[in-house]
């Protein structure tokens, strides 16, 4: 198969799950959608050049928190919130994503944003992206037992919410 | 706590790209790999691979020696 045609493949498997992992971090659809496109695009260039991905799942997810943290910069120290809006840029706002779920879920999610990064990163990669530990582990670069442990303590903070 | 989660899970799984998203992104990323310059430097490449040299260069030689026959 050649390079291109396994990029597209790529693009076939992940794009809805990549998008979903943009779309949950940016609050956002079109901006996650434009987020997405450069995934590819930045994976492509990457594929072209050094040739195919051991782990094409795991460089995708580590792209996408990339470019994630990308626009979280711009949005945090380029533009105000008045600039946002004069020149037109769509100002996220966490009531788009909220109108997909229930109440309990949007609970939920609520407790998960406010834990530690570690727990956080952790359990939002294995309940929103759905992901085994073992494939947290290759794309945080840890072992799946610190994966684990990340896991189990995490549900115990949340436990510990409703308490 | 885990029927929760697993509820979170489930909801999260429902959203997606539409139809009408996938494939418009879709074919802009075929048009970007096929135009971009490291797509024609695979099909160089891709000429370049004995795969293709040694017949091409065996069909040269055929085609030298019958011309000269």
């Amino acid at each position: 198969m050649k390079t291109n045609e396994h990029f597209i493949k790529a693009y076939d498997e992940f794009s809805d799950a990549i998008f979903r992992h943009c779309f949950f971090k940016l609050s956002d659809r079109e901006l996650a959608k434009d987020v997405l496109q450069d995934v590819f695009m930045r994976t492509w260039e990457y594929m072209s050049q050094k040739g195919e991905i051991k782990n094409i799942k795991a460089f995708l997810y580590q792209v996408a928190n990339n470019l994630i943290i990308d626009q979280y910069r711009k949005r945090k120290y380029n533009l105000s919130l008045e600039e946002m809006k004069e020149t037109g840029f769509d100002v996220p706002s966490k009531e788009k994503r909220d109108a997909y779920f229930s109440a309990e879920v949007r609970n939920i999610m609520e407790i998960i944003k406010k834990l530690d990064p570690i727990y956080k990163d952790v359990l939002f990669f294995r309940y929103v992206d759905d992901l085994s530990p073992k494939d947290i582990a290759e794309i945080l670069n840890e072992s799946e037992s610190v994966i684990s442990v990340r896991l189990n303590r995490g549900i115990k903070k949340i436990q510990e919410f409703f308490e | 706590m885990d029927e929760i989660l697993e509820k979170l899970n489930n909801e999260a799984q429902k959203i997606s790209l539409n139809r009408d998203e996938k494939s418009s992104i879709r074919n802009i990323l075929i048009s970007y790999s096929r135009e971009s310059p490291y797509g024609a430097f695979f099909s160089f490449s891709f000429i370049r691979s004995k795969r293709v040299l040694v017949p091409a260069f065996a069909i040269i030689l055929l085609l030298l020696g019958g011309g000269t026959s």
